[in-house]
């Protein structure tokens, strides 16, 4: 049914190396975000963007909540929860080449209503893994930027 | 000045014909008029005076356009008219200005089509015969801010 | 065309941009500014008579640098007075005032325009009024005497605000009232004896606005003041008032009384303090109060430092009316923390402790403190992450264990692979090291544990392309963990929780979330993962299907003792997940089947459709199997909003406990939304804290500009709070 083996994906040569002004919000994210472009081979130069060096702008994460369950003392137990993240492209003018381009990842999170110590280390667990897998979407997306 | 109309009157053109049994004289071609502080220039000037008396009753000034200024206080502060025709009748103090006319007379200035001004009481009329309404200025030190 | 009012299909690209889907059109100031100060009259005759007084006459103006006058005459001595008469309108930078006769005199320098039976607008705030006589000060400070103003566009008129005199200043950014009279659609709906209003966002926050709320027993009024005492301070104080309509009874839910609620701001160079306390007083003069101080300090670029403690000095008696962000809650927390982070190195110290009030609810443990470090190191190749933590726990029943525990987690692993296929080989080393103090045998001991984990996840990703220039992905992924058993019976479970089997749970290497238990486990997990791209590259459907493959039991719990096997099944149950992420409609899908019990082991879906017509779907249902029955969850809400014209839309919620087999939450409500109104009325009917159903109407309404009124339901998110917005324009 016409899979083949992934051919060639490669960030644009544009991209190769990058400045990073990140307002996410999230120092997980903003760290995460580091390592998934360091893993992918791109160089973060921390310097002002240059018509060599483009910026990657992240503005803050966007989370929503939907209510899943509730105890029958109407405490919340579980929620889904979706976290987006919207980036850009820019130049050393600040206008974008590319982008606003979204990604976003959706948890459940469960147990809502546990012990505090409880709950704030399965919450802090899951949000880890969903930041982590967040930053390597928003990198994996820009293999397909277009300039 | 209250006693111009006492002064001499002293008159150059470029050419002039007398009516002696009317009492009329006109004048043509860069025609300049004065009397005390009244200065008059026009194109086309004629001069009505009583027969009898030879005494100066008025006078019509036509250019494009004629002016007409007199100084009004020992201060110096001299007024200024200009307009196609102006009518000025020395026995009761009033000046006519007929088309484009213009009266700038202390902090006042006003452009109509029509401006009647009486030169002793300093009061005027103004009126919009057609081509626009009258335009009159202040200046600040006169009118207080009503923004 | 009185009002310089604009229909929206004549104004341009740019101005339609800033108008809300609700308003029909926009105020066009078109006044343009004149150099020099010098005065203009133009008319179609002036005369000046022997007092110096100018008559002006037929469409007489009167131009000066910040305002200009236009009416049929104007008479008046420069610097003295103006007289206008018939048609008059005075004009100023995006102010309006239309009249039939103004009187302009200049007192001692101070100038004031008077005018009758007049017309006002203010194009930017899009405030028009009229009144019997209103005046205006050089400065553009506005009176209006026996008069009204609303933000209603012409012809329109939702809402006036009547008051016997008004002042609106757009220097300060506020107007206030005296004797005002709130008219919705020509009927008084609202008295108040005086108010205090903002006229532009830039001032504008909490209720500004009397605010009611009606019950069967009872009225409630909250008036709220808003303070800017300096800059970087302002606060919103709101008194609170519960009046009985009818004879309230003892088991009566609502209280009779009267509160204050408070909340300070300070917005410093390095960050925001905020102090907020609602105190209720009720009949029998009982005091009820709820307090909350939260600062966060961003002392340089690295590093910072906050607090946030929530404290319940009643104990247990919590505040009849409460509008700020403190609500009631088992446990209120106490916490500073200081936090460095520097590159990909990030550390923090907190202290975390509790107030319980209520003596029967269990106290949690406390953190005194907790310190941790963590780095992050990647290339291409390698990544190293090693985390470290040591917390001092505390447990205020004295029951039980707690005691001292330093954490250190180090992840290492090294990915070979190319642009198709990966394979990533890492350990994971989890030390644990207590000191712990044990209340029942009232004695010390230690406990540690050391433990090596070691994983290998591959993946091979096969592509094509479809319809077009669509992309799918199909990616098998073989994951190999081993987690050898370790004696775990003497540690105390402090944060230690098992994470529901799903499919990212299978390919993870930590059975338990917290720090008290490591998971043992040797399996093998299989999944299938498909993406499927629009040609815009964007990420649409995500599906995948997998299962674990135990190779041994598993003898790691939460509870009893560790060594005894808990769970010998083979395989887990099957774990799917779909999920869509559209622009206007998401999904997120999660479904486990276990083929052993032949069960429906897990089924969470949530999805959401919002189309551009307004419409909005939500659905959720959420099914967790668990042995115990009254353990399980079987929940289900439906919400929807549904636009029936262009201004009202209808609500509905309703949320249903499956095991319990009642309504949760069920809501109706519809609302109107124009210009300058936004209104909503609903019936609410929810399961409170204690387990019994509360029931109330909510009637909300905001008059844009002029702030917010109306109660809310805070005991429970639902439909109606999407609907709300905030009272901010739509959903």
């Amino acid at each position: 049914c016409g899979f083949q083996l992934r051919g060639q994906t490669q960030v644009p040569p544009q991209l190769q190396s990058l400045t990073l002004l990140l307002g996410t919000g999230s120092q997980d994210f903003d760290r995460d975000l580091r390592i998934a472009l360091a893993q992918a081979g791109i160089r973060i130069v921390d310097s002002q963007p240059s018509a060599e060096l483009h910026q990657l702008k992240v503005n803050p994460l966007e989370l929503d909540d939907t209510v899943m369950a509730r105890a029958s003392d109407n405490d919340i137990t579980q929620v889904e929860r979706r976290i987006k993240a919207t980036y850009f492209i820019r130049d050393e003018e600040g206008k974008a080449l590319w982008g606003p381009r979204t990604v976003s990842i959706s948890i459940m999170l469960n147990n809502q209503d546990a012990e505090q110590s409880l709950r704030s280390a399965y919450n802090a667990e899951q949000m880890q893994r969903a930041s982590h897998q967040l930053a390597d979407e928003l990198v994996y997306d820009l293999n397909y930027a277009t300039f | 000045l209250p006693n111009d109309h006492q002064q001499p009157i002293s008159i150059e053109a470029d050419k002039a014909f007398f009516d002696q049994k009317q009492g009329t004289a006109s004048y043509s071609g860069n025609v300049m008029v004065k009397q005390g502080s009244i200065v008059i220039e026009a194109q086309q000037l004629t001069i009505q005076t009583n027969p009898e008396t030879g005494e100066f009753k008025a006078l019509n000034a036509q250019g494009s356009p004629s002016k007409f200024s007199q100084q009004m206080d020992q201060a110096g502060n001299t007024m200024h008219a200009n307009g196609d025709s102006l009518d000025y009748d020395v026995t009761t103090g009033q000046l006519e200005i007929h088309n484009n006319g213009y009266l700038q007379r202390g902090e006042d200035e006003i452009s109509a089509d029509y401006i009647h001004y009486l030169l002793e009481e300093g009061t005027f009329k103004a009126e919009n015969r057609g081509s626009g309404r009258v335009n009159m200025t202040l200046q600040p030190s006169l009118t207080d801010q009503i923004d | 065309n009185e009002w310089d009012w604009v229909p929206k299909e004549s104004l341009s690209e740019t101005q339609q941009a800033t108008l809300s889907q609700y308003c029909r059109g926009a105020y066009v100031d078109n006044w343009q500014v004149m150099e020099g100060n010098n005065t203009h009259l133009l008319a179609d005759m002036i005369y000046r008579d022997e007092q110096g007084t100018l008559y002006m006459d037929g469409a007489a103006t009167l131009r000066q640098p910040l305002s200009q006058l236009d009416a049929d005459s104007i008479k008046g001595v420069p610097g003295e007075y103006y007289q206008a008469q018939g048609d008059v309108s005075l004009r100023a930078q995006g102010q309006l005032i239309r009249s039939d006769n103004a009187y302009i005199s200049s007192k001692d320098g101070n100038q004031t325009a008077q005018f009758d039976q007049a017309k006002f607008l203010s194009h930017s705030s899009r405030i028009r009024g009229e009144a019997g006589e209103i005046s205006r000060t050089r400065d553009g400070l506005i009176f209006i005497k026996e008069g009204f103003y609303t933000t209603c566009e012409p012809g329109e008129n939702s809402w006036q605000l009547y008051g016997s005199s008004i002042e609106l200043n757009p220097d300060s950014g506020f107007g206030t009232a005296k004797h005002v009279q709130i008219r919705i659609h020509d009927v008084p709906v609202f008295y108040f004896p005086w108010l205090r209003f903002p006229l532009d966002t830039r001032r504008q926050s909490g209720f500004l606005f009397p605010s009611f709320g009606i019950s069967a027993k009872r009225l409630t009024l909250t008036a709220p003041y808003y303070l800017n005492l300096a800059p970087e301070y302002d606060a919103t104080i709101t008194p609170n008032l519960a009046l009985p309509i009818a004879a309230s009874d003892a088991e009566d839910k609502d209280k009779i009384g009267q509160g204050l609620d408070i909340e300070l701001r300070h917005l410093s160079r390095y960050g925001e303090t905020r102090y907020e306390q609602s105190t209720f007083y009720d009949e029998g003069g009982d005091e009820a109060t709820l307090r909350k101080f939260t600062t966060d300090q961003h002392l340089t670029e690295s590093f910072a430092v906050g607090a946030y403690l929530e404290d319940n000095p009643t104990d247990n008696r919590v505040p009849e009316l409460n509008n700020t962000s403190i609500q009631e809650e088992d446990n209120y927390e106490r916490r500073g923390y200081a936090r460095y982070n520097l590159g990909n190195f990030s550390s923090n110290v907190q202290v975390r402790r509790f107030q319980t009030p209520d003596p029967l609810e269990d106290k949690p443990l406390e953190w005194l403190p907790r310190i941790n470090a963590s780095y992050r190191y990647a290339n291409t190749q390698y990544s190293y992450q090693p985390d470290v933590e040591f917390t001092d726990f505390y447990e205020p029943d004295k029951e039980g264990q707690d005691g001292e525990r330093a954490v250190l987690n180090q992840d290492f692993n090294a990915r070979f692979g190319n642009e198709w296929g990966e394979v990533t080989a890492g350990m994971l080393h989890q030390y644990r090291d207590y000191q712990l103090h044990d209340y029942d045998l009232n004695q010390d001991r230690r406990a540690s544990v050391n433990h090596l984990s070691y994983y290998l996840d591959t993946s091979v990703v096969f592509e094509r392309r479809f319809n077009g220039s669509w992309r799918q992905t199909l990616e098998p992924q073989v994951s190999y963990l081993y987690a050898p058993y370790k004696e775990q019976s003497d540690i105390p479970d402090f944060d230690a929780n098992e994470m529901e089997m799903t499919y990212a749970q299978a390919f993870s290497h930590r059975r338990f979330s917290g720090n008290d238990r490591i998971g043992d486990s040797e399996q093998i997990a299989l999944g299938l993962e498909s993406r499927i791209y629009d040609d815009n590259n964007v990420n649409r459907w995500t599906l995948q299907g997998g299962q674990v493959f135990y190779l041994d039991d598993r003898k790691v719990g939460t509870t009893g003792q560790t060594g005894d096997v808990v769970d010998d099944s083979a395989r887990s149950a099957f774990l799917t997940t779909a999920s869509y992420n559209g622009d206007d409609f998401t999904l997120a899908n999660h479904f486990n089947y276990d083929f052993d019990e032949n069960r429906v082991d897990l089924a969470q879906s949530a999805l959401k459709y919002t189309p551009d017509s307004g419409l909005v779907f939500n659905l959720s249902f959420s099914y967790l199997h668990d042995d115990n029955e009254d353990e399980m969850t079987k929940q289900s809400s439906f919400g929807t909003i549904i636009p029936i014209n262009d201004n009202w839309h209808f609500f509905h919620q309703q949320s249903y406990d499956w095991i319990d087999r009642e309504q949760t939450a069920q809501v109706e409500g519809f609302g109107y939304e124009n210009c300058c109104i936004k209104t909503s009325f609903s019936y609410q009917r929810w399961r409170d804290d204690d387990g019994l159903f509360d029931e109330g109407v909510f009637v909300q309404f905001i008059l844009r500009s002029l702030s917010g009124v109306g109660r809310t339901n805070s005991d429970i998110d639902t439909i109606a709070d999407d609907y709300w917005n905030q009272g901010k324009v739509g959903y």
